[in-house]
């Protein structure tokens, strides 16, 4: 009896270890029960509390000291996201810079937002994630550092990322260091979060009518143009007027790929595409996070999808330069208002097996059954309104084995590139019965449509993807002198990472922290900007 | 008091040490721990060093069995022993001469075994009660296994443990510490040594018990012929068991004789204390006499006699000289200025005086 | 002895059953769930809840669990590999832990047994002093630092040792994560085997073997070593639990898919099956050691043999 009380204790301590990273919060902090929370939280309905703290973070420095090639964000939408319809400007060019470091403005607004609300002191209880990577860290102690010379009392609190995700689907947080990443090459992937009924990524509860309608107009309107525009004053309103959020900085990503190779395209609004790797014919990525899911329908996270757009394609891909070309169509008609396409499927689209024999063929049946199935509740995907609200599809449906006839709600200028998300990509239905709950489990419950095959996965340390011979595209991917083969290996350490790139044993490596400034020099060095937006989301209305 | 009589000839020395003098190197200095000891022991006599802990008579012994502590360094002397080989040869050697090691391969177990002060830690709690009992016979006779083990179960039922077959088998947790003693002086008579040492064999045991030893140990010797050296600190023990006695003090002997010749006739102020001391039914405890102070620091360099500063009777040459052994009469040996013909007359304390006469009165009765 | 081994088995079940329990009763308090995710909608996160059961109550839950577990199947996973059979994963990774641990556990003891053995033998000599430093820095270089030099310095510079883990080569590439591995417990086993094997010298017992003139050899083979390792394996237990459930750094390292990082991962994406799973392999495991040490425990120490006969 007594080994079995000692065993219990053991395993609660093992618990409390584990999970004091989690539990780990500041004197005062204010994540946990909602109640002192609500009391403070109502300071941030004042402008002015809102305005001081937009003013005092100096996002110039702050992204510096991050050292991995992040930059300062000059307002929600980050750069190289999307650019003007008419002018081809980025649309951070197109608006500049709408948010500002003015330490004597924040210290200013500071004042007078305590003098307005009767106090002394304005408390901030700063939560942020622990596990979403050391620039993140980083920031939030720097942003407490600026908020404090601004006059603000602050109180760091650290949760993990799935629990800081949960206090602030609860309102229970006053600011919190958050991100979004662009699903699709539209200010609209942004802007949509912060309109007043979208309870599921407004966590602060802002609520503007004005910023509302603009978002509302714009989506609404068929002129390109005046959408560009409403999405613009949209950004001013969120940004700029109400400082409903705090842009601080666009992640970048510091790495070194081995000179001799060549052709990895980095997005930051779509998934980086890794089709086109040539000059090696072995050649071995890192990466540190796994596959979490073969299922190109089901997957969330970019590592997933990157790999699944080298063994599936759609009906288009993006280039180098974020445009996009045919890739199982073989050419597609549109009528003269952009609402209806139809697409020819290439005869030589086919579906290939692991080692590489052709199962059937592409049909567009395929890609009706994967927008249906996509679109499931028995699936319950993350991503089901890829089809509805990103392609903005009304209808679909086969005409015949190769023909594929779609009907948009309204035009749709990013229609043809979002076709080159995984989401749209096609499925082999009579596949995923046969194979049932076992489907997309291991490298042969999966069939391929891409470049390569998927050749094999061994959860938590490594994949490999051999060219798929049977690609359409296969003899003139021979003829450029793409990779034969992309071994992905998940490796979280960079140290090791960095010294097996050295060794010459692996093509890329992943750094962090003090690597970035020791290899800047290094040959191969890249620092790219990922599209990822970091802010801070203000609890205005969410206690309510 | 036994008065049994042990013909002291030369001829029948098992044991003769002659100015020994060993030291310690510890981390705070060098520890004179033995001061040029004397001592002889004969052939069947029991002897008894006796004094108090840290005198130097464990360090004695130990140095005969070749178990001296690592740091210790015997300086100067010897220590003959004498005995006969496997051809019936005699045999003399010195034994400070020997390397630890080779003493104990050559003599531990074999022709010196000794018991230990508490039985309860001495025996290998792993390992059954009949294995340790043959391991020295099948280390120095190299005998086979069947012939080690009837010969153990013959030890084993000399020693008065009944039940030998049950025995042999047992572990030693699985016996009393009476018994467990009884297996350690089993062990110690495996090889049929000449001499035992038994070093304070029953200060671990209860009273009843504790007599019981002591019967068999004697009774042991008796039959076989041992030599045995007794190490205690006290004097009931010694009194009756011991043909000759050895008081030590400080690394050195002050005081050896016969056993009536100390016990009756003390002479040393030491000797005194600690026959004084000696608790007995008759006196009352609350007048129980305790030598003063403590034992001196051997660390240091002692002028004149180790035991002047707690010793009343003490003359001034004490502070200055250590005293040289003066040869009282018979076997009695005493280290002490106040055996000089120059020295003043000084009375055995009263106290002492009706306790010794309550001794002889007692012996003659026993007699 | 057996029906002592019996009644422990049982014991243990009964154990097993109640961490289980109590197991589901902290998942089920860990903040967040398993879909706290930006891209997630409410309704699209009670769709998930529904069709993962999660939505029933606790204890409808564990009885459910319970009785798919008697059958094997430990769940699927919400977030690491969603939809993986949470017993495939712990399986395959655990298979690798128990490897890399059992390689170190085997280095460790022997190298720890020689050192401490050596020290304890020449006890205050300068070998003494060595080994004690050795030991002394065996436990206080961080596994993470030590790990890094090896792959530095044997790995490489030296190149005699791939630096990451392989496949294809699995003994090969574990020698550098098991010596990374056994540091720790090297030191630890070397520091307890001098000191009790010290003790073990030290005593009346040793002092007795001597006086019988036993061969020094022989004294230490029948006497001292047997004398030194019965507590010697109580401690090697735990250290063996904790080298085959995996050490989340070193698997980080060296690129090894074993249980330790699953677990650390498990429990920051809030993926109840598989941390359930980890955690109960771990006590599984931790169960069956501790049952084995004692049982071997009875095997050397008659002490405790016979006490057990008569239980």
């Amino acid at each position: 009896m007594k080994k079995l009380v000692a065993l219990l204790l053991v395993l609660l301590l093992l618990f409390g270890l584990t999970s004091c990273g989690k539990k780990e919060d500041t004197p005062s902090g204010g994540g946990e029960g909602g109640g002192e929370v609500v009391e403070d939280a109502i300071i941030f309905q004042n402008e002015n509390v809102r305005k001081a703290i937009g003013y005092a973070i100096d996002r110039v420095s702050l992204a510096k000291s991050l050292n991995d090639g992040s930059v300062a964000a000059e307002g929600i939408i980050p750069f190289k996201l999307a650019s003007n319809p008419d002018t081809g400007v980025d649309f951070r060019d197109d608006q500049g810079a709408i948010v500002a470091y003015d330490a004597a403005k924040a210290q200013e607004y500071y004042e007078k937002a305590c003098e307005e609300l009767g106090k002394k002191k304005l408390t901030i209880n700063l939560l942020y994630g622990t596990n979403e990577g050391d620039s993140v860290i980083k920031a939030a102690e720097q942003i407490a550092y600026y908020l404090e010379e601004a006059g603000f009392e602050v109180n760091l609190v650290s949760k993990q990322k799935k629990e800081r995700l949960q206090l602030m689907d609860n309102g229970e947080y006053d600011v919190a260091l958050t991100r979004w990443g662009p699903d699709y090459g539209d200010p609209q992937t942004y802007m949509d979060l912060y309109i007043s009924y979208n309870t599921s990524n407004n966590a602060g509860r802002y609520n503007s009518s004005k910023y509302d309608k603009l978002v509302e107009d714009a989506e609404a309107t068929t002129n390109p143009s005046e959408r560009w525009d409403l999405f613009k004053q949209a950004e001013k309103v969120l940004v700029e007027e109400d400082f409903g959020i705090i842009p601080v900085f666009q992640a970048g990503g510091a790495m070194i790929i081995r000179p001799t190779i060549s052709g990895i395209q980095f997005h930051s609004a779509a998934v980086d595409n890794y089709r086109h790797i040539v000059g090696k014919d072995d050649v071995t990525l890192i990466t540190n996070t796994d596959i979490v899911y073969l299922d190109y329908q089901y997957a969330t996270d970019g590592t997933s999808f990157i790999a699944e757009t080298l063994f599936t394609s759609g009906l288009t891909e993006l280039d180098a330069d974020g445009n996009w070309q045919l890739d199982l169509a073989e050419s597609y008609e549109m009528n003269d208002d952009g609402t209806e396409y139809t697409f020819k499927i290439r005869d030589d689209a086919d579906w290939v097996d692991v080692n590489g024999n052709v199962v059937a063929p592409v049909t567009a049946q395929d890609f009706v059954d994967a927008w249906d199935r996509i679109q499931s509740e028995e699936l319950a995907s993350d991503y089901s309104w890829w089809i509805t609200d990103v392609l903005l599809l009304k209808d679909y449906t086969a005409v015949d084995e190769k023909t594929l006839k779609v009907t948009l709600e309204k035009p749709n200028g990013i229609f043809m590139s979002c076709l080159a998300f995984p989401s749209a990509f096609p499925i082999n239905k009579a596949f995923i019965d046969e194979k049932g709950d076992q489907y997309a489990t291991t490298a042969d419950t999966i069939l391929s449509c891409g470049p390569y095959i998927l050749d094999s996965w061994t959860p938590g340390y490594s994949y490999e993807l051999v060219r798929n011979g049977k690609y359409w595209f296969d003899s003139d991917y021979t003829a450029a002198g793409t990779a034969k083969k992309v071994v992905f290996r998940v490796l979280e350490d960079t140290q090791t990472a960095l010294m097996e790139y050295e060794a010459g044993n692996i093509d890329t490596v992943i750094l962090s922290g003090e690597q970035v400034t020791a290899n800047k020099d290094v040959e191969g060095f890249v620092n790219r900007l990922q599209g990822y937006l970091f802010y801070l989301s203000i609890n205005i209305n969410h206690y309510e | 008091m036994e008065t049994k009589s042990v013909k002291r000839n030369k001829s029948d020395r098992v044991l003769y040490i002659r100015d020994l003098n060993i030291s310690f190197k510890t981390a705070y200095g060098t520890v004179r721990a033995i001061r040029g000891v004397r001592l002889d022991l004969f052939k069947g006599e029991t002897i008894a060093i006796v004094g108090e802990s840290g005198s130097g008579k464990s360090v004695t012994v130990k140095t005969i069995m070749g178990i001296l502590d690592s740091n210790g360094v015997i300086d100067s002397g010897q220590i003959i022993y004498r005995y006969k080989d496997e051809n019936g040869e005699e045999q003399e050697v010195d034994l400070v001469q020997m390397s630890q090691k080779d003493i104990r391969y050559k003599f531990c177990g074999k022709h010196i075994a000794m018991v230990f002060q508490d039985p309860m830690t001495s025996l290998d709690p792993t390992m059954t009660v009949g294995k340790q009992i043959m391991e020295p016979m099948r280390e120095h006779y190299h005998i086979s296994r069947a012939e080690a083990k009837k010969r153990a179960m013959e030890l084993i039922k000399e020693v008065g443990i009944d039940n030998p077959d049950k025995r042999f088998k047992q572990y030693p947790h699985e016996l009393s510490g009476g018994m467990r003693q009884r297996v350690v002086i089993a062990i110690a008579l495996a090889c049929d040594p000449d001499i035992l040492i038994c070093d304070e064999p029953t200060t671990a045991l209860d009273v009843t018990i504790q007599a019981k030893i002591l019967e068999l140990i004697k009774d042991l010797q008796v039959k076989k012929g041992i030599s045995v050296i007794y190490i205690t600190h006290d004097l009931g023990v010694v009194a009756k068991v011991a043909d000759y006695v050895a008081v030590m003090y400080a690394g050195r002997i002050v005081e050896k004789g016969k056993i009536n010749e100390v016990f009756y006739d003390p002479r040393h102020p030491y000797t005194w204390g600690l026959l004084s001391s000696m608790p007995d039914i008759d006196t009352d405890s609350r007048r129980l006499f305790a030598i003063p102070g403590s034992p001196p620091n051997l660390m240091e360099k002692i002028e004149g006699d180790a035991f002047a500063p707690r010793n009343p009777f003490a003359l001034k040459i004490d502070y200055r000289e250590e005293p040289p052994m003066y040869d009282v009469g018979g076997q009695h040996r005493v280290a002490s200025w106040l055996c000089d013909p120059r020295a003043p007359e000084v009375e055995v304390p009263e106290e002492l005086q009706v306790r010794i006469e309550k001794m002889k009165k007692e012996a003659t009765i026993y007699e | 002895m057996k029906k002592y081994i019996f009644k422990r088995v049982l014991i243990s079940l009964a154990t097993l059953f109640v961490i289980l329990l109590v197991l589901f009763i902290l998942m089920d308090l860990m903040p967040g769930t398993p879909f706290n995710d930006e891209k997630l909608t409410q309704a699209q996160k009670d769709l998930l809840f529904a069709k993962y059961g999660l939505d029933k109550p606790l204890l409808t839950r564990f009885f459910l669990y319970c009785k798919n577990m008697l059958k094997g199947d430990l769940g699927v996973s919400y977030a690491i590999n969603k939809n993986f059979a949470v017993s495939s994963m712990v399986k395959d990774r655990l298979g690798i832990s128990i490897a890399v641990g059992a390689m170190a556990m085997t280095l460790g003891t022997v190298l720890g047994l020689v050192l401490g053995i050596l020290a304890a033998l020449n006890h205050n000599s300068w070998i003494d002093n060595l080994c004690s430093a050795i030991s002394v820095l065996g436990v206080s270089i961080p596994s993470y630092v030590c790990a890094l030099l090896l792959c530095y310095f044997i790995a490489y510079k030296l190149n005699w040792l791939p630096i990451l883990y392989n496949v294809e080569q699995p003994f090969i590439s574990l020698i550098l994560p098991a010596v990374a591995l056994s540091v720790s417990p090297t030191a630890n086993i070397a520091r307890f085997t001098r000191s009790e094997m010290i003790d073990v010298m030290n005593s009346d017992y040793i002092l007795l073997v001597e006086s019988k003139g036993v061969r020094n050899w022989k004294m230490i083979i029948s006497h001292v070593l047997r004398n030194t390792l019965i507590p010697v394996i109580t401690v090697m237990g735990p250290i063996l639990v904790n080298l085959l459930t995996g050490s989340s750094v070193i698997e980080k390292i060296f690129g090894i898919p074993g249980i330790g990082r699953l677990m650390i991962t498990a429990i920051q994406e809030n993926d109840y099956n598989v941390t359930i799973a980890c955690a109960f392999v771990y006590c599984v495991m931790y169960i069956v050691v501790m049952l084995f040490v004692d049982i071997l425990y009875g095997v050397i120490d008659p002490r405790i043999r016979i006490a057990k006969e008569d239980d």
